[in-house]
């Protein structure tokens, strides 16, 4: 055990805060929903990718720096500490190109890692649909194979940042007669090709993130297929291993969410030992998540076989962020509906809140989470 | 940057598991529970013959030179096993204390018998003058406000008091203090004394909290009413699978403060409170969690589980609770934000 950066990893971290220090945008940027936020926003990103820091955990080949899961928190620490700004295409960086590098082959590679890395095309994940969300392989949106086009029929949901987004990773039934995990397959769709229509669904938050995704007869070439037709959900696992080990929710960024909600906490209730106790329990419960994280990356870095603790993190942060959060919105007492910042509040702490709520139904809802920890670490019966 | 404990470490750990799994049966946990003040142990000479004791103990005093990093595991393990030995006072407090803070003399007379595990200490470091192991320890350490006294069983006067847990081998002691057993006039040496029983005690509660959850799991398995496994149950899944995650996020922070105070970082006092009251919860759920999924079974004299629930409750507390810790550590941490 030994906790201290090794010369390679001070190097590293002396690199990404330098260059942080003398690149990242001063005034902060309009969202990315606007046409000038994202116009900034994929300005950024640009800068970024000429430094070398686009996707550092991708291999050097595809545009990465092929650092380990060490560096790359290393990297997402330093981001977080030069508060720079929101990544735009995170779907496309963490998701869909980790899995073309894992299983696509070499021309789907050349063809769509390069523009990730820019952010000329933005992605976005079809997965779930209104008749299959925790039981994904219920999906039944049609894919037909005939000769070099899959024809795609059918309704995607909840899909986010798909009004933004050039490409869609989906998956589509292409075989409906075999058993549910067989018949799958995983295709990138050109959001842009004719039959694709979005339809943006307003959110119980008043944005608009998400979207309904309807496809008629759009045709997609069978070379969009990634590692095989009717393999797909051997891919999608892949991904969704992927979508568990998010770089950017750190420890780092949750203390940052603690430090702004200690903000509101008025004077009077300083000395209060209730607060206090309560405050106490977030800043543990921060740090075990650090620890728990630090030993996953620890093994995966070393290329040992991760512990129990590794099927445990999304639970634990999504669960405490939002405990944090009602802290907040407590301390804000009746104001705490209020859409605009009171004083002392960055954003709208009740933004935050409700997004934090929604990352408990994500990402494999944390049901699932728990029936994954009760199956595969504890060994009870699968089912429910 | 790496965050996990080193291949020998783990070789040790198994060693211990080994060892403790074939000497310290729940048989043999009932028979001390039977016997209590009376017993007299069996299993002592097997963790002295594995090293386990001297570990700490400096080498120029024959001991092992090693750091709380090293044994953050097998303590694990004794909380495992549901060791009635006061292994946190002899092989961890005792030896860290004494050879920081002991005088020459103390440390000449103390480390080598403890090296050679032929002492038995235990303390006295809270406000209360209930001492597990009190009547049979060779010395016990006590503080006194800011002064840490090391207290030769001559010294010690010690009733016997039964507990719910009879392994414990409570005492009411009452202690002869004078210059004599002055050990050191020093918070920082009261400090380190709490830090090490604290993390020392935190290690026993993970490995407690992962006893329970194993046992439960493997009676959901075998357990079948309404025709099938109760462990198909989902409320009873996720029950445990949050003990689980308790369990896990607690061993965390176990580690890491076996690596601060093994390291004599700043932040090592606040690494312990994170650890020890993480550990509570983590065992205060298992806690719940196992006697509610063993039913009627789990509530019986005859069923091993109340060994662990007894203990567990009992060292939830000892070394400090976890209003106690969190008090601590909102002190620390909110020092630095609102001056
Ligand atoms: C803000 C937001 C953004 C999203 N973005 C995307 C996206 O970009 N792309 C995408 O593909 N999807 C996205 N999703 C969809 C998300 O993955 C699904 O909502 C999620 O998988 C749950 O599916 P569902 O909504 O159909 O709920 P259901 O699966 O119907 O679940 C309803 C309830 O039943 C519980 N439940 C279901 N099955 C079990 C079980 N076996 N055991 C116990 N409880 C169970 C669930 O936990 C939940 O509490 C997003 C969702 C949200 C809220």
């Amino acid at each position: 055990m030994d906790l201290r950066l090794t010369p390679s990893q001070t190097d590293f971290r002396n690199e990404i805060r330098t260059w942080l220090e003398e690149n990242v945008p001063t005034e902060k940027f309009q969202p990315p929903s606007t046409e000038e936020g994202f116009a900034r926003h994929r300005e950024w990103e640009r800068a970024l990718h000429g430094a070398g820091f686009a996707a550092v955990h991708w291999p050097v080949e595809y545009g990465g720096r092929g650092m380990d899961p060490i560096n790359t928190a290393i990297f997402y620490d330093e981001y977080l500490r030069a508060n720079a700004p929101a990544r735009l295409n995170r779907l496309a960086l963490g998701l869909a190109g980790p899995t073309l590098i894992e299983l696509g082959d070499a021309d789907q590679r050349s063809r769509w890692l390069p523009n990730m890395l820019t952010c000329d095309d933005i992605w976005c994940q079809g997965f779930s649909e209104p008749g299959a969300g925790s039981d994904l392989a219920g999906l039944r949106t049609r894919g037909e194979v005939s000769g070099d086009t899959v024809l795609v029929n059918g309704q995607k949901i909840w899909t986010s940042h798909s009004r933004f987004a050039d490409w869609i990773f989906a998956l589509v039934r292409t075989d409906p007669d075999a058993p549910k995990h067989k018949g799958i397959t995983f295709l990138m769709i050109d959001r842009h090709s004719p039959g694709v229509e979005v339809r943006p669904i307003r959110q119980m938050n008043h944005q608009a993130d998400f979207a309904e995704l309807f496809f008629t007869d759009v045709e997609v070439p069978v070379a969009n297929v990634i590692g095989g037709i009717d393999n797909g959900w051997r891919v999608a696992m892949a991904t969704l291993t992927h979508e568990r080990s998010s770089n950017l929710n750190t420890a780092a960024h949750f203390h940052q969410v603690l430090a702004e909600v200690l903000a509101l906490v008025p004077e009077n209730l300083r000395r209060d030992p209730v607060v206090r106790l309560q405050i106490a329990r977030f800043h543990e419960e921060i740090e075990a998540y650090r620890y728990i994280t630090l030993r996953t990356l620890s093994s995966l870095s070393t290329g040992k076989q991760p512990g129990p603790q590794s099927a445990m993190g999304k639970l634990w942060w999504s669960e405490m962020q939002t405990r944090i959060f009602e802290f907040g919105l407590s301390m804000l007492g009746e104001r705490a509906e209020l859409l605009e910042p009171t004083p002392g509040e960055k954003s709208a702490l009740i933004q935050s809140y409700w997004l934090s709520r929604a990352s408990h139904i994500y990402a494999g809802s944390n049901e699932i989470q728990r029936n994954i920890i009760s199956e595969r670490v504890l060994g009870l019966p699968k089912g429910n | 940057m790496h965050f996990d404990l080193d291949e020998l470490q783990y070789e040790f750990r198994d060693a211990v598991r080994k060892v403790l799994s074939a000497e310290l049966s729940p048989a043999h946990l009932r028979a001390i529970w039977e016997e209590g003040h009376d017993y007299s142990s069996t299993i002592w000479p097997h963790l002295v013959s594995l090293g386990l004791p001297e570990l700490l103990v400096p080498g120029a005093h024959g001991g092992g030179d090693g750091a709380p990093v090293d044994v953050v595991l097998l303590l694990e393990e004794c909380g495992y096993a549901c060791l009635p030995e006061p292994i946190v006072e002899t092989g961890l407090i005792a030896p860290l204390v004494l050879s920081r803070f002991g005088t020459e003399q103390q440390q000449a007379e103390w480390l080598p018998r403890l090296a050679a595990g032929e002492a038995i200490v235990a303390t006295c470091l809270g406000e209360d003058h209930l001492v597990a192991d009190g009547a049979r320890a060779d010395a016990v350490l006590v503080r006194k406000d800011d002064e840490l006294h090391w207290v030769p069983r001559t010294a010690v006067h010690a009733t016997p008091v039964e507990g719910i847990d009879p392994s414990r081998r409570l005492a009411l002691c009452e202690f002869e203090l004078g210059a004599d057993t002055l050990l050191a006039a020093d918070p920082e040496a009261v400090r380190a004394a709490q830090d090490a029983g604290a993390f020392g005690t935190s290690a026993l509660l993970v490995g407690l909290a992962q006893r329970l959850t194993e046992t439960t799991r493997d009676y959901l398995l075998e357990r079948q009413q309404f025709g099938r496994p109760i462990g198909s149950f989902q409320a009873l899944k996720h029950r445990l699978a949050d003990v689980a995650v308790q369990t896990e996020a607690a061993r965390s922070l176990v580690w890491y403060a076996s690596y601060a105070l093994s390291e004599g970082s700043a932040d090592a006092s606040r690494a312990v409170h994170m650890a020890k009251a993480a550990a509570n919860e983590a065992a205060f759920a298992a806690n719940y969690a196992a006697l509610q999924l063993h039913g009627g079974i789990g509530f019986t004299w005859e069923h091993d589980l109340h060994f662990w629930l007894q203990r567990g409750k009992a060292l939830e507390r000892s070394f400090g609770s976890t209003a106690h810790h969190r008090t601590a550590l909102a002190d620390d941490i909110l020092a630095e934000v609102w001056s």
